[in-house]
């Protein structure tokens, strides 16, 4: 590693070496091989770094194309329909509210009968179901021509009846029907056929049971459904300006983008024309350039159309308020049940809200300025706590980045909350209490779980245990746990257990070195002092390797925020703030994820476009993370770091 | 945190039912970590009662081998009127249609779902052969540096650091740095440089313009070589410092230069080591899913990387005449988009139904993979603890 | 020496821009993609076209970008092109050339449990704008309701919402699917589900067609059902040699009857 020059070096040396010392280019080669090694040694550096550069390079561009499409927003009037169309959403959940309250008044009478309507109707499918084959058989023979012989035909109808006939009797036929019912129903289905098109006359009975009740239901109830209808309605004068608006603001921002992306393609010809040297391709580039001019947009003419009805969309906003302010004075308090009764509750107290949001809304339209420049916080401000990852939209596209973290945070709390207890209780118990044997069995199938690549776990979480989680949530005796039975298999619960298995191999294996770590001296001090094994265990040298199992649990944290192939299969993929209203079953809502996000858009959008530039961003966020993530966990095991004995 | 002794003994207390408490308290460990086992030893048997009969079979030769050396095609599900099913290709479909006459029902087809998965296999080859080649020579160097030549000081901590890091970055942001860089960027030779080249050398005969290599396998073996490349550093370090010091100091004591003793002394004690760690670096590569997607990885070919139908080379001379073709068309395998194992299976997963005829491909992928890819980590790990018992110092 | 480098690196330059010229490579839609064009191409080949296929069915969106980069030959769409893409091809100097092969209908599927079997026009569209958020509100059991669409790059998703929507954003509460199979397996196994799928994609096992404002999606009904849309297949310029003789073969009767096989409506029955 030295080169032998220092004076004190015996003469007798430097004749050794002398015949083997050749320089290429004047370098002594050994530096060079010593170069060749430390560039090499310096790649880990370098790659850091050019992950560092290309994603910036794609995605650094995103502020200024997101400012721009932030401002044709707001030049093009997008935005000031949005300020009155964005609260008027609400009258929909209140009306949604209504809606079901509604429904729940009506089936205190209807239920019975609506019940048993669909179960008949349901098993009537059954039974069509299983007589498909025969059925089809019968049917394609019937529209034969020449039609067949009648004794062939017979033998088919013979087989659909037969078959039905079977059907019929293999059914179980719920309690909802009295004994002479099921015998009917059992005869009616066995004489089903194709030829035959009207409902059997049971059948018909039901449906019509349900039409008598659900129609004395709505008399019953008649002021709440008128209320519902009103409520709804009043909206629509209102709507009918904003839609008319939001038409205009749509045909600007189109022209507007299309003029951009002509006019830029346009000066990209005239340079390549100004280049080319056969005057016969430049001529044609030239013609080509003249092709796809376009008039320029006269954005402040056009926005005039949109501002100038500030003053009707006001009138309009406070007759809706007045409207519906009148209407939550009047909603009926006989709703059917109580949770009806609650719903109308809610929106009786909803509406005056609705109806203050909605005039603050239409205040806000005075000071709204069309040429207002957006100024460059305000789109890091949409893009870092933005909650809507609208793209491809018709409207306009927003990439706000709280759903996705929302949901790679709650995914990954529940995966570490799962991991920690299990990973450190198997490194406790294999580092202190197993026998030999015992590692030998749990080290190797902890460590193999290693080696099974991701996206076999997301096809174990669609096709296992995502249908197993269903199952199990709708074991009765369970129901006290909240969100059970859940609805979606693929969801945020679904995907955290899984991750939670990919984690436990790293958690396990770093809280066992950990554990290592802890000076035989702690240990024997413990043990002399005549504490149990259990005490030395949890007061001695699980305290001392504490800053290990942290930097651990911080380490499988970063491991699982950065798994993409499980949340892309198995989280459910969809793009919401988890509501947190409904409290602990929250976390078996869908949601998608930062990695999930990059994975399922990335590959169909075109280069250079926004949505490319964000997910890049996103990618930049995830990189961000994974070296905050590894810093703290570096700096968890300095901070704890035991004195070394 | 630190157990310094407190006035208080922190271990008085009474000592009735101690034994009991600790029993118990063995015992929830004990579960606890067997939890793990059962688990996974539960997902295993799962894929394997799933999808060892797709690879398996009762007769000679035992194993499945139209499963293995077939491409992925559609499945085309034909039913009769009696309900019975004929599971077949496109070309089998129509025979089975004729034979049927008007017995035919029926015809479902399942795409991905027929065939084999030999083109997946192909590809996943192909990007671990390169990944791993260009990890093992970047990684290897970088380890003989940290071992060999590295002194303390700001250059190693960085470098150090770098690795750690490296190593903790989500594989999605290396499939879009491989994007980024080998897909879009990455040089090639070429003769009209295109318009997204980013700039562009001429050299007089042909023009070096970093336009990217386009997906490829070079795009995504590059890719997945630097997310293996920690693991191959870190592995060829330990194999590179467990050679004892000894042999160092012998050789430079009998006047070997620092590289006679590392290319004499030190490589050809580790390199048995390093290569069977690299092994894991090949499970890791093989299982990576996200790198290859923007990458490489393709949902469907019908053809091998190598079948082109490009015009045979003319027959009458040697293949030496034609070398440079010959050579061409080898690398060509490099420049095309392949069906990768983990990637198919995500389409599998992802793209096509769960019903009782997608099982077949998707469960035997999912074995033959798994397979594979543990049989791959399960002999690093027993080599490694062979060599560890041959060479003790 | 530097001769034998000098060949190897334009060798390698010769193999790097090596394009193997019979091989279609064909991107775009999933819902023709996963399904029709695979087997189109798989007849084609049988019937003796010789050339080899290379599919990818991401969504329609990633057909003008593939045709505009130049690294596909036939994009596949389950809409029309858009301005802004037309724009960004002829911007790249591609000019595509439309084809349309067949028409869908967008077949609106809920689960096979769920007693509602038809909803009005303004009922979907609240139900995927997420202003109807329980199946009590439109006469079923009571329940919250699944929203089960495509992701954003399919041309399903942006007819959909064309279609059935009057151009609203669906709700949030919407899942976004990679495919057809997909949402039909979904759907299948949550009681709650509701989505949409391609016809071709609707006798899944598990889901039931709902009909809308009383028309049920069939191919004699193309014409009447509200959701049907013709699908298209684009090339760069007029097609020529292989990538003319695949399209020819799926207008001809041969491809028609493939396209009815596999659960899309011909144009001869269409028009």
């Amino acid at each position: 590693m030295d080169r032998p020059t220092t004076p004190s070096r015996p003469p007798l040396r430097s004749v050794l070496l002398r015949s083997r010392k050749h320089t290429v280019l004047g370098v002594d080669p050994q530096h060079l091989i010593r170069w060749f090694f430390g560039g090499n040694a310096s790649i880990a550096v370098i790659v850091l770094v050019l992950i560092m550069i290309f994603l910036l390079r794609e995605g650094i561009d995103f502020l200024p194309t997101y400012r721009h499409e932030l401002q044709t927003y707001r030049r093009a009037g997008l935005e000031f329909c949005d300020i009155i169309d964005q609260p008027l959403q609400q009258n929909q959940t209140l009306s949604s509210s209504l809606r079901q309250a509604i429904s729940a008044s009506l089936e205190t009478l209807s239920k019975s009968a609506r019940d048993r309507r669909d179960a008949a109707f349901l098993l009537k499918r059954q039974i069509e179901d299983k007589t498909t084959r025969t059925s089809e058989s019968l049917s394609q023979a019937l529209e034969k021509t020449p039609p067949l012989p009648p004794a062939e035909l017979a033998k088919l109808r013979s087989e659909v009846q037969k078959a039905a006939a079977a059907a019929s009797a293999s059914l179980t036929y719920p309690d909802l029907f009295s004994a002479a019912e099921r015998e009917q129903l059992q005869r009616e289905f066995a004489a089903l056929t194709p030829e035959v098109t009207d409902l059997p006359p049971l059948l018909q009975t039901l449906a019509a049971d349900f039409t008598a009740k659900d129609r004395e239901a709505r008399t019953k109830f008649a002021s709440l459904v008128q209320a519902q209808e009103e409520f709804e309605a009043a909206t629509e004068p209102l709507q009918a300006v904003v839609d008319e608006l939001k038409q205009h603001a749509q045909e600007t921002k189109e022209n507007a983008v299309e003029f951009e992306v002509l006019e830029t393609n346009r000066l990209r010809l005239l340079e390549a024309a100004a280049k080319e040297k056969d005057p016969d391709e430049k001529a044609s580039l030239i013609k080509e350039a003249s092709a796809s001019f376009t008039e320029a947009v006269n954005l402040a003419e056009r926005i005039q159309a949109i501002t100038s009805r500030a003053t009707e969309l006001r009138e309009q906003v406070e007759k809706y308020a007045q409207v519906i302010e009148k209407a939550a004075a009047v909603l009926p308090t006989d709703a059917g049940t109580g949770v009806a009764r609650t719903m109308v509750n809610d929106v009786r107290e909803g509406i005056p809200v609705h109806a203050q949001a909605m005039r603050k809304a239409a205040a806000q339209l005075d000071s709204w300025r069309w040429d207002k420049p957006v100024s460059i916080f305000t789109v890091i401000g949409a893009f870092f706590f933005g909650t809507s990852w609208i793209t491809n939209s018709s409207w306009q596209d927003f990439f706000g980045f709280v759903p996705l973290l929302s949901g790679s945070l709650v995914i990954a709390f529940i995966a570490i909350l799962i991991a920690t207890p299990v990973s450190v209780v198997a490194a406790i118990y294999t580092n202190q209490f197993a026998s030999e044997r015992e590692k030998e069995l749990i080290k190797p199938v902890i460590e193999f779980i290693q080696a099974i690549p991701s996206v076999v776990l997301g096809f174990i979480g669609i096709s296992l245990v995502g249908n197993l989680i269903k199952d199990v949530s709708e074991w009765s005796w369970l129901q006290w746990v909240p969100g059970f039975p859940i609805q979606e298999r693929l969801n945020m619960f679904n995907a955290g257990c899984l991750l939670a298995f990919m984690a436990v191999p790293t958690m396990f294996s770093l809280s066992e070195d950990a554990l290592n770590n802890v000076p035989r001296a702690y240990i024997d001090a413990s043990d002399a002092l005549g504490a149990t094994k259990l005490q030395t265990v949890f007061r001695v040298i699980v305290p001392a390797g504490i800053s290990g199992i942290l930097s651990a649990i911080l380490l499988g944290l970063g491991r699982v925020i950065g798994e993409t192939m499980v949340v892309l299969l198995v989280a459910g993929n969809r793009i919401a703030i988890p509501d947190f209203s409904a409290g602990p079953g929250a976390i078996f809502q869908p949601a998608h994820t930062l990695t999930g996000i990059i994975a399922q858009e990335l590959g169909e959008v075109s280069r250079g476009s926004s949505h490319w530039q964000a997910l890049f961003m996103v990618g930049i966020v995830l990189f961000a993370i994974s070296l905050l993530v590894n810093w703290c966990a570096r700096a968890v095991a300095r901070r704890f770091e035991p004195h070394k004995a | 945190m630190s157990p310094v002794p407190t006035t208080e003994n922190p271990f008085a207390g009474d000592n009735s039912g101690i034994q009991k408490r600790e029993t118990i308290a063995r015992w929830a460990l004990r579960v606890g970590s067997y939890i793990v086992v059962i688990i996974t030893v539960a997902i295993m048997l799962h894929i394997f009662i799933k999808g060892a009969p797709v690879t398996f079979q009762s007769k000679w030769p035992f194993v499945n081998t139209q499963f293995l050396t077939e491409l992925p095609a559609t499945l085309h599900v034909i039913e009769d009127k009696q309900g019975n099913h004929y599971e077949t290709d496109v070309n089998g479909a129509d025979a089975i249609k004729k034979k049927l006459g008007d017995n035919f029902r029926a015809e479902k087809t399942i795409s991905y779902s027929g065939g084999g998965i030999l083109g997946p296999i192909v590809g996943t080859a192909l990007l671990v052969i390169v990944s791993v080649g260009v990890a093992l020579f970047l990684g290897v160097a970088c380890a003989i540096y940290l071992s060999e030549y590295a002194k303390h000081g700001k250059f190693l901590e960085l470098v150090r650091l770098a690795i750690l890091n490296l190593a903790g970055v989500p594989s999605v942001v290396f499939g879009l740095f491989g994007l980024g860089a080998f897909v879009l960027t990455a040089p090639v030779f070429v003769d009209v440089p295109a318009d997204r080249s980013v700039f562009a050398i001429p050299l007089g005969f042909t023009t070096l313009s970093f336009e990217g290599w386009d997906t490829c396998v070079l795009s995504g073996g590059f890719t997945l070589a630097f997310v293996i490349l920690p693991v191959i550093i870190t592995a060829s370090e330990q194999c590179l410092q467990a050679v004892p010091q000894g042999f160092r100091e012998t050789s430079m004591a009998l006047g070997a230069t620092r590289w006679q003793t590392i290319r004499y002394s030190v490589l050809p004690f580790a390199t048995p080591g390093i290569l069977t760690s690299s092994i894991l670096g090949i499970a890791r590569a093989a299982g990576e899913t996200a790198p290859i997607m923007f990458t490489a990885a393709l949902a469907f070919k019908d053809k091998l990387p190598w079948q082109k139908d490009l015009p045979p080379l003319p027959a009458d001379a040697s293949i030496f005449a034609h070398w440079d073709q010959s050579v061409s068309r080898f690398l060509g395998i490099f420049t095309e988009s392949v069906q990768a194992l983990p990637y198919h299976i995500y389409t599998l997963a992802a793209k096509i139904p769960q019903n009782e005829y997608a099982e077949r491909a998707q469960y035997g992928s999912v074995f033959v993979f798994l397979v594979l890819v543990a049989s791959l980590a399960a002999s690093s790990v027993l080599l490694r603890k062979r060599l560890r018992a041959k060479y003790r110092w | 020496m530097k001769t034998a480098i000098l060949t190897l690196v334009t060798t390698f330059a010769a193999a790097l821009s090596l394009q193997a010229q019979t091989t279609l490579r064909i991107r775009g839609s999933d819902t023709l993609g996963a399904k029709l064009v695979p087997q189109l191409a798989e007849a084609f080949k049988k019937q003796g076209g010789k050339v080899s296929f290379d599919i990818a069915a991401e969504g329609s969106s990633t057909a003008f970008t593939n045709l505009a980069s130049g690294t596909a030959e036939i994009g596949m769409s389950s809409r029309k092109v858009k301005a802004d893409e037309r724009t960004l091809c002829r911007s790249k100097g591609v000019s595509l050339t439309e084809f349309e092969v067949a028409w869908d209908m967008i077949t609106v599927v809920v689960n096979k449990n769920n007693p509602i079997s038809d909803l009005s026009k303004k009922q979907l569209l609240q139900v995927f704008a997420g202003d109807i958020k329980d199946w009590s509100e439109v006469g079923g059991t009571p329940g919250p309701i699944s929203v089960y669409t495509r992701n954003t790059s399919s041309g399903t998703y942006k007819d959909f919402m064309g279609l059935a929507m009057k151009g609203r954003e669906y709700g949030t509460n919407s899942q976004k699917m990679a495919g057809n199979e997909q949402i039909a397996s979904e759907v299948g196994s949550n009681p709650n589900g509701i989505g949409y799928v391609g016809y071709a994609y609707a006798g899944a096992k598990g889901i039931k067609i709902v009909s809308i404002g009383g028309s049920a999606p069939s191919p004699a009904a193309v014409k009447s059902y509200p959701l049907s849309r013709p699908t298209f297949l684009y090339t760069n310029g007029a097609p020529t040699g292989t990538t003319k003789a695949f399209i020819d073969f799926c207008l001809s009767t041969a491809g028609n009857a493939i396209i009815g096989k596999a659960g899309f409506v011909p144009l001869s029955i269409a028009k």
